[in-house]
């Protein structure tokens, strides 16, 4: 177990540089000025230069990157050109409402997937089994903004009930919550499909498999034999799927956080690309890899857990 | 007749009692903007977001333009010219604070145009101050400007937002945290998210402003501008609303939406220099393909005014143009079949289209369908807008695109034939010097309609329309400016009712 | 319980999928009128004799743009999912089968890519080629393949230690044969349901790109940009919106239904459904 965490923790550092090499590359090769995104349409050529120059965007790029890297490996993400400020502040400040954002989502859709999925999967090929399906696929079906400005007409502007958009800070965490309720509503419907076909599926499988039977047969109860053995099994599938859905919503966020004036992470990646605000946009995909790559091996230690037949890689 | 002037009178009388007696300021305002500033200083940056939200709330120079466009006292009370125009001398307002208690004399003058002049300072267009020999300050509220040669522009760029005053010595800080003299105080600038401001208890117009806070919130999403309007989130969408959405506002009795004039040509850049637009009788059959009226009809719902050159109506010494080209198929199939495109041959380029602005968009889409009417295809293509800026702006590297130009009084940019147009004709630059060296106004103005009619000769690009200004407010909300003489959101007189 | 037909789910989906593929061959050969050409003296007509669907915004006739929609929408999911599922597939299945080095290669490069913004690299694509439905489209797909190829990597785990799978090794089968005959359909299942979901999330991906004006340019009709346009004029007229979204709604839940139908129907070892 030791050697298998030490082995992974190598290849997530690797990961992590890898990522943010990707990302150099990228942002090298797409057309764009940061010092033209400031100064604005008529800046002038001297103002433009002395720009880049105080930016040190006239050195070369290798020259860039290995600056940036022995900072990074200091803990400094260095400065925003954009707004000018450190980006672990402006991501910090970020992370605080994307989190929970992308957190409680993922939990709204997860479980109403685990309980939708269970009970179409027990009624397999029935009307029921449509129905929750066919009821699961509408947040599919319908894009996000499209579901998002339907709940702000009906909840904000109709009934006045909730805010529209916005975030006040989490100073006052009761005005904070009633923030995200739209947003994490709009959020979670768009990935409930996904978890009950996930889940539907693999309790399919599971209550086919021969010890399911045997279970059955030795006079186990359904309920016990749905949440012993299938639920247990069908879990796998669904953590799998909960490591990777977290950066897939971090930027299906991105356009609930726009349609919600949300000051998230995806809209401040949005306009870090747009800005070509080169550590801002490096910072974010450090820090997202780092995510990513700590919810991967978090989910390789529970694949573990919850079935004995995986093998330490 | 006579108890009718008594009664006209008495209700003057009182009204203006009324008006003496207007409550002090109170309230709070939210205003929406489409697009978040990159910095907060007008001299440090040419973006128009920057103005829109500071010019004459927070920051103000020593004239400014009121909402009707003309340059009134700001910081100055007053000014003589001297004859020959060589001379300006303003006078001061004493007792003028910044909003960090600092007192504001001549000194902040002298250094605030020492900077300008200097090219490297990295002061936004350091040309319009190319003409100032020498700043003087006899006494501490009076300036002097002595000029190389007379400027006819000279009073117009000191009350452009490029020229507002900070404290002396405060150059980087004013970058994201701007000290003024407005009626306004900077308050907080939340990065993506807000600006606010509140109400300075020393502004040196008593009764002004009357609202204590106002925040500008960054929404760019105009179907979440609508919600946020109608949930009572927000008081204002200040700039920049589409015309179905100010459409549906119409109709509800609680909003009010403003129409008016900007400074902003839509325009359909053709590079000049690049075939096919190198060729006169391509861009003129361009100009007869277009049909304004219908786009003005059709995509912008009626809202917009078109124009025939590169200057909008309510700007000084306009000429109408608009129709110097008639909307006319059939001449631009035959001037296209001059230039050797027909049904065989059809003239075929890319037409580039900046995917942050939705007025110009939307038109761009519907000209490449007018277009396809006399045979010409145009292969739309959406670039985001830092991609816009390099290739297109910057590198000319592009046939058509459209953009709006909303600087105010900008015809200059022709003269420059590395602008992105290229458009190089010597004749329009000597022209332009000429109107600038005039200290005689009327004939002056007679240059510049010149200047527009060249343009418009030339055929340089497609001046399809001056975009309107549409606003919209909750109706409790009075005092907000119908036009924009320059791009700017004046809050001073803004109230609210209750 | 024994050998039975195709389930509801298969029939429905299937029948969904079929209509949605004989409108986009339909168009191909037939439109009511040009998609692009536009009439600014007819814009947000409701539905008439004439045009059975209205038109939209710029005066186009919207049965042919959501006919020529259709075709776009196949063209945007095939390729995104073609790219992903071919690329992911193939990838976890190496992976998970070879283990080792190799397997953890593969993860960490994967995992490097899914930290890599799907934006940016639509950006990228836009820049280096020309911004279309095809640039933003091979960028979800490569974003995309990640999922693919974890899914596959841990059916292969869980698969590769089974009993029968174990035997055949033991009895000296060679590693294609075992990969396809015994690891694979194990596989298959979610992978089929994951690529139908692509399906249908490819055609929102579209849409959201081409707002940022990556996915499909102007005029060409795409599904998700008819949506987004319809939805600013939604308080005029809200008939444009309706055909475009029932077109992503008939796509999404046809490819679902037939994605799921599909599973339960190959599955050699289910005879019959549960319950």
């Amino acid at each position: 177990m030791a050697t298998f965490v030490v082995q992974r923790l190598v290849a997530a550092a690797a990961t992590l540089w890898l990522a943010t090499v990707l990302v150099f590359g990228a942002m090298l090769l797409i057309p764009g000025d940061p010092a033209q995104a400031i100064l604005g349409l008529e800046a002038s050529p001297e103002a433009l230069q002395a720009l880049r120059g105080e930016l040190g965007l006239d050195r070369p790029p290798l020259a860039r990157y290995a600056e940036w890297f022995r900072r990074v490996v200091r803990g400094d993400l260095g400065r925003s050109i954009r707004y000018g400020q450190p980006v672990t502040q402006l991501v910090g400040q970020r992370l605080a409402v994307t989190l929970p954002l992308v957190f409680l989502s993922l939990g709204l859709a997860a479980a109403l997937g685990t309980v939708l999925g269970t009970l179409a999967a027990r009624r397999a090929g029935t009307r029921l089994d449509l129905l929750l399906s066919g009821f699961a696929l509408c947040g599919a079906v319908l894009p996000s903004f499209w579901v998002g400005l339907l709940f702000v007409f009906v909840f904000s502007v109709e009934l006045r009930l909730l805010p529209s958009g916005g975030f006040p800070g989490w100073a006052d965490w009761r005005a904070a919550a009633v923030h995200l309720v739209l947003p994490v509503a709009t959020l979670s419907l768009s990935r409930a499909a996904l978890f009950t076909r996930m889940v539907r599926a693999s309790v399919l499988e599971v209550l086919h498999q021969d010890y399911v039977r045997t279970a059955r047969a030795k006079g186990l109860s359904e309920p016990a034999v749905l949440l012993r053995h299938a639920l247990r099994n069908a879990a796998i599938p669904v953590v799998t799927v909960l490591g990777l859905e977290f950066a897939q919503l971090l930027t299906a966020g991105l356009v609930v956080e726009s349609v919600f004036a949300l000051p998230g992470l995806g809209t401040l990646a949005l306009t870090a690309i747009e800005a070509r605000d080169y550590p801002l946009v490096q910072g974010i995909v450090l820090v997202l890899a780092a995510f990513i790559v700590a919810l991967n091996l978090a989910t390789d230690v529970l694949y573990a857990r919850l079935d004995p037949r995986i093998a330490y890689g | 007749m006579r108890t009718l002037g008594l009664l006209v009178a008495v209700v003057l009388l009182t009204s203006s009692l009324a008006g003496a007696q207007a409550p002090p300021a109170r309230g709070r305002l939210t205003v929406v903007i489409n697009a978040e500033p990159p910095v907060l200083d007008p001299t440090a940056s040419t973006s128009q977001e920057i103005a829109r939200v500071l010019y004459d709330n927070v920051l103000q120079g020593l004239v400014k333009f009121n909402a009707k466009g003309e340059i009134v006292p700001a910081l100055a009370e007053r000014w003589t010219v001297s004859p020959g125009g060589l001379t300006y001398t303003f006078h001061l307002r004493r007792n003028v604070t910044f909003h960090n208690g600092a007192p504001f004399t001549a000194e902040d003058v002298l250094f605030k145009f020492q900077r300008a002049r200097d090219p490297r300072s990295g002061h936004t267009h350091p040309e319009y101050y190319r003409d100032i020999v020498r700043v003087e300050a006899p006494n501490p509220y009076t300036v002097v400007f002595r000029l190389r040669q007379p400027d006819s522009e000279f009073l117009f760029n000191l009350a452009r937002p490029d020229s507002v005053i900070g404290p002396r010595g405060r150059v980087e800080e004013q970058r994201t945290q701007p000290v003024g003299t407005g009626p306004f105080r900077f308050v907080a600038w939340d990065r993506g998210v807000a600006i606010r401001l509140e109400r300075y208890p020393r502004y040196y117009v008593r009764g002004l402003p009357r609202l204590d806070q106002v925040t500008f919130r960054i929404l760019p999403d105009q179907n979440a501008q609508l919600a946020a309007l109608r949930a009572g989130d927000v008081d204002v969408l200040g700039y920049g609303v589409v015309p179905e959405n100010a459409l549906a506002l119409q109709r509800d009795p609680n909003f009010k939406v403003v129409v008016g004039t900007s400074t902003t040509e839509i325009t359909v850049g053709m590079n000049n220099a690049r075939p096919p637009f190198d060729d006169l009788r391509v861009r003129r059959a361009m100009q007869h393909a277009v049909n304004k009226d219908e786009l003005i009809r059709g995509v912008m719902m009626g809202f917009g005014t078109k124009i025939g050159s590169h200057r909008s109506p309510n700007e000084p010494c306009y000429v109408d143009l608009s129709n110097f080209y008639a909307p006319d198929p059939a001449r631009a199939r035959a001037l296209l079949a001059e230039a050797g495109y027909g049904p065989h041959n059809p003239l075929s380029f890319t037409f580039t289209l900046a995917a942050p602005y939705p007025y110009e968009r939307r038109i761009g889409e519907a000209i490449a369908a007018q277009l396809a009417r006399v045979g010409v295809r145009a292969q739309l293509e959406v670039v985001e807008w830092a991609t816009w800026l390099s290739r297109v702006f910057r590198g000319a590297d592009y046939q058509m695109t459209i953009i709006g130009h909303s600087e105010p009084n900008d015809i200059e940019i022709y003269a420059n034939p590395n602008y992105y147009f290229r458009y190089n004709n010597p004749r329009f630059g000597r022209l332009l010097e000429q109107y600038r060296r005039l200290n005689d106004p009327r004939r002056a103005c007679e240059l510049m309609g010149q200047l527009q009619r060249m343009l418009a000769e030339d055929a340089v690009n497609v001046w399809v329309m001056n975009a309107p200004y549409i606003a919209a407010l909750r109706s409790t909300v009075s005092g907000w400016w119908t036009d924009q003489p320059t791009p700017s959101m004046n809050v001073t007189e803004v109230s609210v009712a209750r | 319980m024994g050998k039975r037909g195709p389930s509801p789910a298969l029939r429905v989906g299937g029948a969904l999928v079929a209509a949605v593929c004989a409108v986009a061959l339909v168009s191909f050969v037939w439109l009511p009128y040009d998609p692009d050409a536009a009439d600014f003296t007819a814009r947000l007509a409701p539905p008439s004799p004439r045009h059975p669907l209205g038109t939209d915004h710029f005066g186009r006739d919207l049965l042919s743009r959501t006919m020529a929609g259709a075709r776009n929408a196949l063209y945007v999911g095939l390729v995104a999912v073609g790219i992903a599922l071919g690329v992911g597939a193939t990838l976890g299945v190496v992976a998970g089968y070879a283990g080792g080095w190799v397997d953890r290669v593969t993860s960490g490069l994967l995992e490097a890519l899914y930290a890599f913004p799907a934006v940016l690299l639509a950006l990228l694509l836009a820049s280096t080629w020309r911004p279309g439905a095809t640039s933003s489209m091979t960028a979800v797909g490569i974003a995309l393949v990640p999922v693919f190829a974890r899914l596959a990597r841990a059916g292969v785990l869980a698969t590769k230690q089974l009993p029968y799978v174990e035997a055949a090794r033991a009895l000296g089968a060679a590693t294609p044969r075992l990969i396809f005959r015994h690891v694979l359909p194990n596989v298959a299942g979610p992978l089929v349901v994951q690529a139908s979901l692509a399906m249908g999330a490819a055609v929102l991906i579209e849409a959201a790109l081409s707002y940022l004006g990556l996915g499909t340019q102007p005029p060409t009709a795409s599904w998700g940009r008819m949506l987004r346009e319809a939805q600013s004029f939604l308080f005029l007229s809200p008939h444009p919106a309706l055909w475009p979204g029932a077109g992503i709604a008939a796509t999404v839940l046809g490819f679902n239904l037939l994605g799921d139908g599909l599973r339960d129907w190959l599955d050699p070892r289910r005879t019959g459904p549960a319950g």
